[in-house]
Formats: structure tokens, C-alpha cells, sequence
């Protein structure tokens, strides 16, 4: 009967949840209605949408740039205080569900960390809109009148977003036990659908300026409804991809807060616990992250199908060599997390079964990362074009093209799936019968999909025509995606009821707590770059195809410059990382009162 | 003997799972291939 009664109370939370959402799809439903076109508002768009130079604001310091690191700060900061929740709530339910109070203790250490961005990216927000509207007022003019009332629905969920992550948060132990506890989960649920509905409605923003849909390209003007507008070619894609890469950067940054604290911590216990959440926070970023370079695919496509000279922008112009420095930053990623995962099987004495794999493990990374940075062409002198014998290098040169890159990225992940498995395995020990056959099936799985993987990028990649080399990409995908998916069914039917052999939390080497420091630098890096690219492969436009940019910065800035400011925006980020992590330290702190001091 | 064949089943009934996933990814995009895996369109 109470198990009724908590179920009822989630279902019922849900359903509001439902009907917060519904009245938008509703209002979207009834603006789906073709807005009608006047010779007015035509006249008006036209006049907006074409700004002349002299119509930019100067304030003596490049424009773009002060926009740059305002939108990149609060992005990053953004992310994060939408992740968090996403996998806040998991971990809470994780700790009703095993009535494990440890769970429920590490969950709200990771909101008190959030909490404290979360006013930063208010205020972040609020000086990059004062910015575009003093910098770029005429962007932001034809903007405001393309999404309309629409902005207005954004600040609703704003207030909406704001007023239950505060109850959410400070409910928390007052709503721990029992029903109260379903009553507070269902919160938690209610906050990630605002969040992601949040995220979903600036993601539009940035799509439509991107590829823009339900305006008139030639004059500017809106003919379409706020959801055809909303609902361009990019849009998902988009939204897929920002959704699952801030998971994976939330999980990294609270990683990194686990390792200062780890490093800090005086006894055993706190390193055990902060250990643990290390641990956590690891395995939240990375199985977020593995996933990631698919949709990172299928944007990327999608650019492609929208307009083949964006794509190309991307990828085969100025911006190309940017997806090298992507593949650094991505590969120390990788060996940052499978060096963690294989300093952290010294907890368990049950991984020596398995050691003997790392190396292997390690020379696959450290060759597919060989591969994915190496260039397609190089800039070189004459001398040096003779001495190669060519401007590519004859071994080299196939390795620098996407089908080699292809291998070497899904076996990358397969290799760090790997990694995963065997640490979960590590302090296990299984009882089921069919154990052999499970094992067997688990090893010809792999054998089967890197083969496939190798298969498929050689044969296609370098013997058929580019559609069929494009095509057996997503063989490739299909595969590292099959390993993973049959890897959790297979280990989560094999260890019911499995022996657990004992874990000692805390037995890590310091060197491991370096590696989730090195996650959140590389993600951010990462997160800067990539963002650079989507935004510029605009190039002179403000809104791509109908609105161009006259401003003094309408150029793809040079690689160095760029990478100064993401650079910046990176380093400041950090920076605002350690203040979040030394003021939610501080609520910890209390001064002991001096001796003989009275209470007058 | 028993553990051979395991074995030996477990890469067949895998090897059919993979063969067939491919023709249908690459069917399903509108690029048929042969019996042989070679591009039929």
C-alpha cells in the first residue's frame, strides 16, 4: 500500500511535470499558423536585417571578442549547472533504490557544488545580453522580432528553473525519508525537464543563426511559425549533442572537485569518500562522453546535407586544422580516463586477473591517437616538399584522411570500453553457470566488431567510391556501439548474485587524481574549440544566408588569435572553477570560538 | 571439446549477427552491398 502511495505520488509529479510541458507544445500548436506578411513588416526585417558599418556600436576593444569570452563563460557555466542535476537525480534514486545513505550524501555534495555556478551563470547571462544589445543591437533587434514572444517563455522557465532547483536543494534534508523522499526525486525530475527545455530553447537561437528556417532568405521576413523557425535543420542535432557533452563535462568537473578534495583530505575516511565520488564522477563522464563523437557525427552530417560549403568550411578549409587540435584534446581525454581506471584497480586485489591487459590497452590508444592527429597536409617550404617527394607524405598521407580516422576513433572507444569493463569486473566474481559462454560470446564480440571496424574503413575507406566510404562510417559506429550495449546486458545478467570482493576506497596513487584534473581542462579546451567552429562556420553572417555581418570583425579570425582567446576563456573558466570549489568548501568551515570569549 | 565448440558457435552465430547489421546500415542509407560486401549500387 505505501509502496502504491510513493509510486502515486512520483506518477502524480511526473504528470505535472507532463502538464508544464504540454501547454508549450500547445502554444506551439496554435502558433503553427502561418504568420501573415505585410509590406510593413517586410520593410521593416529588410532595413534591420542589412546594418551598414557605421550602425556598430565602438567601445574601442573589438566587439566579437568582448561577446566571445561573455557567451563562452556562460556557456561553460551553463552546462554545468544543467548536467549536474541530470545525474544528481540518477545518483539520488540510485540511493533509495539500495537504501545505501552514501549515494544520497554524495548527490547533494554534488548540488552544493552546482548551486554556487549557479548565480555565476546568471550573471554571465546577464552580461552577455547587455553586451549583444550594446554591441550588436541590430542582430539583436531582428532576432527579438523572428522569436517574438518566445524570449518571454524562456524567462518564464528562467523563474521556473530557478525556484525549484532552490527547492530541490534546500529540501533536501527535510525530504530525505519515505514519501517525502519520492515527493523531493519528483522534484529533481521537474528540474531536469525545466533545464532541458531551457537548453532546448537557446539551442534554437544558436541553430537558426546557423540555418535559418521559417524566414524569407532574400528579404529577412518571417513566414513561417515560432516552431518552424525553432525547428531547423541543426536543431536536433544540436540539441543531442550539447545534451550528452554536458553530462560529460559536469561529470568531469565534479571529478575534479573530488580530487581536490581527495588531495586535501586528512583522514581516511574522507579519502575513501572523496575517492569514491572521484570514481563516480569518472565513469559519469566517460560513459557520457562515448556516445558523444556519434552525434558529433550526425551534426556534422546534417551540416553537410544543410549546406555542403559550410561543411566544407568545417572541415576542409581554415577551420580543418582545428579537428587536429580536437583529436589532441580528445585523445588526452581517453588516456587521462583509462589511466585513471587502471590506477584505480589497485583498490581491488580481484584486478589482477586483469592487468596483464593494460598494455595492450595502452599501445592501441597511444597508436589510434598517432593517427587521429596526423595531418592531411602539411605546411611546407619548397625544400621541404622536395625532400618528402610530394606535399604528402607517401605512408603518412593515407593515415591523415577520415577513413583512418575512423578506426582509429571507434577503436579508441571500444579499447576504453574495455577499460570500464574490466575495472567493473575487477571486484567481482561471478557464480553463474554459463559464466564460459558469456565470456566467450563477450571475446568474439569484440574480435568480430574491431575487425568489422578495420574492415569497413580499410575496404570502404580506401577501395569504393566516397559515398560508400561515408556510408561504412556508420558500419563503423554501429559496431563500437554493439560492444557497448552487449558489454553492460552481458555483465549486468552475469554478476546477479555475483561474490564482491572487497574494495578498499582511498588505496589510489595521487598520480590517478591528476587525471580528473586533466579531464575538465581538456573538456573545456574542447568545449571552446568546438563551439568556436559551429559559430564561425557562418563566416560573414550574423544569420546565415539573410542577415550579414558589416561589422569590423565580419572575418575568420587567424588560428593563433582564436586560440588566444579560447585559451582565455579556458583559463578564466578554471579560475571560476576553483572559487566554486573553495566557497562550497567553505560551508563546510567552521572557527572554532576563542577561548574566554562571552556571548555578549 | 564441449569448450571448442562453444567457442566455435559463438563466433559463427556473432560473425551472421555483424554480417548482417552491415547490409542493413548500409541498405537502409540506400547503398546495397553484394553477398560479397562490395558495393552493389
Amino acid at each position: 500500500m505505501k509502496r502504491i502511495t510513493n509510486i502515486s505520488i512520483f506518477a502524480a509529479f511526473i504528470l505535472l511535470a507532463i502538464g508544464l510541458i504540454a501547454p508549450k507544445f500547445g502554444l506551439l500548436e496554435a502558433l503553427a499558423t502561418t504568420t501573415e506578411i505585410n509590406a510593413e513588416s517586410i520593410a521593416e526585417l529588410i532595413e534591420i536585417s542589412k546594418p551598414t558599418r557605421a550602425d556598430y556600436p565602438s567601445i574601442g576593444i573589438s566587439s566579437r571578442s568582448v561577446v566571445w569570452i561573455l557567451a563562452q563563460l556562460h556557456l561553460f557555466l551553463a552546462a554545468f549547472v544543467l548536467a549536474v542535476p541530470l545525474f544528481v537525480t540518477v545518483i539520488e534514486w540510485l540511493g533509495v533504490k539500495t537504501k545505501d545513505d552514501r549515494y544520497d550524501d554524495m548527490a547533494h555534495e554534488f548540488m552544493k557544488i552546482s548551486m554556487t555556478a549557479y548565480s555565476l551563470t546568471a550573471l554571465f547571462g546577464g552580461a552577455l545580453a547587455f553586451a549583444l544589445f550594446l554591441l550588436y543591437p541590430h542582430l539583436m533587434d531582428y532576432l527579438f522580432k523572428v522569436f517574438d514572444s518566445q524570449v518571454l517563455i524562456y524567462a518564464l522557465l528562467f523563474f521556473l528553473e530557478s525556484a525549484i532547483l532552490y527547492a530541490y536543494y534546500y529540501s533536501w534534508d527535510a525530504m530525505r525519508y519515505g514519501d517525502r523522499k519520492w515527493a523531493h526525486l519528483s522534484l529533481g525530475l521537474l528540474l531536469n525537464v525545466v533545464g532541458t527545455t531551457l537548453l532546448l530553447v537557446a539551442n534554437a537561437w544558436a541553430t537558426f543563426m546557423m540555418a535559418p528556417s521559417g524566414v524569407d532568405i532574400a528579404t529577412g521576413a518571417v513566414t513561417g511559425s515560432i516552431w518552424e523557425i525553432m525547428k531547423g535543420p541543426l536543431w536536433n542535432p544540436v540539441n543531442l549533442h550539447r545534451f550528452i557533452a554536458n553530462i560529460a563535462f559536469g561529470g568531469a568537473i565534479v571529478g575534479a572537485y573530488a580530487a581536490y578534495k581527495f588531495l586535501s583530505s586528512r583522514t581516511k575516511e574522507e579519502k575513501a569518500h572523496y575517492d569514491w565520488m572521484g570514481y563516480t564522477s569518472n565513469f559519469i563522464a566517460i560513459l557520457a562522453f562515448l556516445p558523444l563523437p556519434f552525434a558529433g557525427y550526425w551534426l556534422m552530417a546534417e551540416v553537410y546535407a544543410y549546406s555542403q560549403q559550410m561543411g566544407i568550411t568545417a572541415m576542409g578549409g581554415i577551420l580543418a586544422w582545428l579537428f587536429i587540435v580536437q583529436a589532441v584534446l580528445i585523445g588526452t581525454i581517453l588516456l587521462a580516463a583509462n589511466y585513471y581506471l587502471w590506477s584505480g584497480m589497485s583498490r581491488v586485489s580481484g584486478s589482477k586477473r586483469y592487468q596483464w591487459l593494460i598494455k595492450y590497452i595502452a599501445v592501441v590508444l597511444v597508436t589510434g591517437f598517432l593517427i587521429w592527429v596526423t595531418p592531411h597536409t602539411l605546411i611546407l617550404s619548397a625544400t621541404e616538399v622536395a625532400t618528402l617527394g610530394g606535399s604528402h607524405h607517401k605512408l603518412l598521407g593515407p593515415l591523415g584522411i577520415m577513413p583512418a580516422k575512423n578506426i582509429a576513433v571507434n577503436l579508441m572507444l571500444i579499447f576504453t570500453f574495455l577499460s570500464f569493463q574490466l575495472y567493473r569486473r575487477s571486484d567481482k566474481e561471478v557464480t553463474v553457470s554459463w559464466e564460459n559462454k558469456a565470456n566467450a560470446v563477450m571475446v568474439v564480440i569484440y574480435v568480430v566488431a574491431i575487425a568489422n571496424v578495420i574492415f569497413a574503413g580499410v575496404y570502404y575507406g580506401y577501395f569504393t567510391n566516397t559515398v560508400y566510404k561515408v556510408g561504412s562510417s556508420v558500419m563503423q559506429v554501429a559496431s563500437t556501439l554493439v560492444v557497448i550495449v552487449s558489454g553492460i546486458v552481458i555483465d549486468t545478467l552475469m554478476f546477479r548474485g555475483a561474490k564482491i570482493l572487497p574494495s578498499v576506497w582511498g588505496q589510489v596513487s595521487t598520480r590517478s587524481q591528476y587525471a580528473l584534473f586533466a579531464l575538465p581542462v581538456a573538456f573545456t579546451w574542447l568545449m571552446a574549440l568546438m563551439g568556436y567552429v559551429r559559430s564561425s562556420v557562418r563566416t560573414h553572417w550574423h544569420v546565415y544566408t539573410v542577415m550579414k555581418d558589416n561589422s569590423p570583425d565580419n572575418y575568420i579570425p587567424t588560428i593563433g588569435h582564436a586560440g588566444n582567446m579560447m585559451t582565455f576563456a579556458t583559463i578564466s573558466f578554471l579560475l571560476i572553477v576553483l572559487f566554486v570549489f573553495w566557497i562550497a568548501s567553505l560551508s563546510n568551515t567552521k572557527q572554532i570560538k576563542p577561548i574566554g570569549e562571552g556571548n555578549a | 571439446m564441449n569448450h571448442l565448440i562453444v567457442w566455435i558457435v559463438a563466433l559463427i552465430v556473432v560473425l551472421l549477427v555483424f554480417y548482417g547489421l552491415d547490409h542493413f546500415i548500409m541498405s537502409i542509407q540506400g547503398l546495397p552491398l553484394n553477398l560479397n560486401m562490395t558495393p552493389a549500387g
